[in-house]
């Protein structure tokens, strides 16, 4: 269904149909983009500026796009490099942010469901206080759920170290959660 | 080969499976729907902006070749003083040749013409040389006779 999908946004572009094409890509991966890149940056408002310039990027490389790599693959790498760029331009936003005051947690919910999403909070948290690459290989592997070979295209790192990341990103999260 | 990290991984990923994975960051009303022709506008906005800059290029240069082109011709014309006799002289030159050129004759027209030329010179120096000598001649002796008459009556 993806793939099927990636050749239909790549086929539509090259015969023109842009707009046809644009609105496959949207519906495609802006959900699993913004996911993506609001699970490292946090704030919705650096999300979308984020999202707005990964899918423009997109958009004018698609011409040039060779098809070596999936869509899929390239679509998530432009969006880490956009992510690691903005860390890099932004050094401090990590202390700004407060995962407390973006996560929400309605007290119209069930005593179950506040307790589900007093869990995921502390999960969120957790993962908050990951260095930034390592959050996103957690992110990749475990929400996005790709394969480590998807996960060195997108990222450029090797398999073996991407495992050993994954596996110290748990680790880290364990430890956050037994001492929380 | 089989992966030396699986039964790590195993061991994790039950870990983690016991927290259900949600997104509950608060994310803005219809924020998906109207994404798409965000992005649209974005782009036809871009592509906007883009001939916008090239018209604004275009304009710049042509602009910067009117200006260079002005000041070349205040500076042939502030400048022109040492440069500008030599460049009469030339232009001159090149006229005169031009005219030389233009009214050349060939040797049998001006055999004509210098004949003509002698013939009429010929008659008019006659005539004058002729006056001349009479009247020289004439108020000569008249001189020299009121002279004479003075000092010694003839």
């Amino acid at each position: 269904m993806q793939i099927n999908n990636d050749l239909k946004i790549i086929s539509l572009y090259k015969v023109g149909k842009h707009q046809e094409a644009l609105k496959l890509l949207m519906s495609s991966y802006q959900n699993r983009l913004y996911w993506h890149i609001r699970r490292i940056v946090l704030s919705h408002n650096d999300t979308d500026d984020i999202l707005q310039n990964t899918i423009i990027k997109v958009w004018k490389g698609l011409e040039n796009f060779k098809g070596d790599s999936q869509l899929y693959t390239w679509l998530f790498r432009i969006a880490s490099n956009e992510v690691f760029t903005f860390i890099e331009k932004n050094k401090k936003f990590k202390n700004n942010i407060d995962v407390d005051q973006i996560y929400d947690i309605s007290s119209d919910s069930s005593s179950e469901d506040m307790d589900g999403k007093t869990i995921q909070l502390k999960l969120e948290q957790a993962i908050a206080t990951l260095p930034e690459k390592q959050r996103m290989v957690f992110h990749l592997k475990y929400y996005d759920e790709m394969k480590y070979s998807e996960i060195s295209e997108v990222l450029g790192t090797s398999e073996g170290a991407l495992k050993a990341n994954y596996h110290l990103a748990v680790k880290k999260i364990e430890d956050f959660l037994k001492s929380n | 080969m089989p992966n030396n990290n699986e039964h790590i991984e195993q061991e994790e990923k039950g870990m983690l499976n016991k927290i259900p994975k949600q997104n509950n960051f608060k994310i803005p009303s219809n924020y998906f729907e109207n994404l798409s022709e965000k992005i649209e506008y974005e782009l036809h906005l871009n592509q906007n902006t883009k001939t916008n800059k090239t018209k604004k290029k275009a304009i710049f240069t042509m602009v910067v070749n009117l200006s260079i082109a002005a000041a070349v011709v205040l500076g042939v014309f502030i400048f022109k003083p040492s440069a500008s006799k030599n460049d009469d002289v030339k232009t001159s030159v090149i006229v005169n040749v031009s005219e030389f050129q233009d009214s050349f004759i060939s040797m049998d027209d001006l055999d004509i013409a210098l004949f003509e030329f002698d013939e009429n010179l010929e008659a008019e120096v006659a005539t004058l040389l002729y006056e001349y000598e009479f009247e020289e001649i004439d108020t000569y002796s008249d001189d020299i006779c009121i002279e004479f008459d003075d000092d010694f009556e003839l």
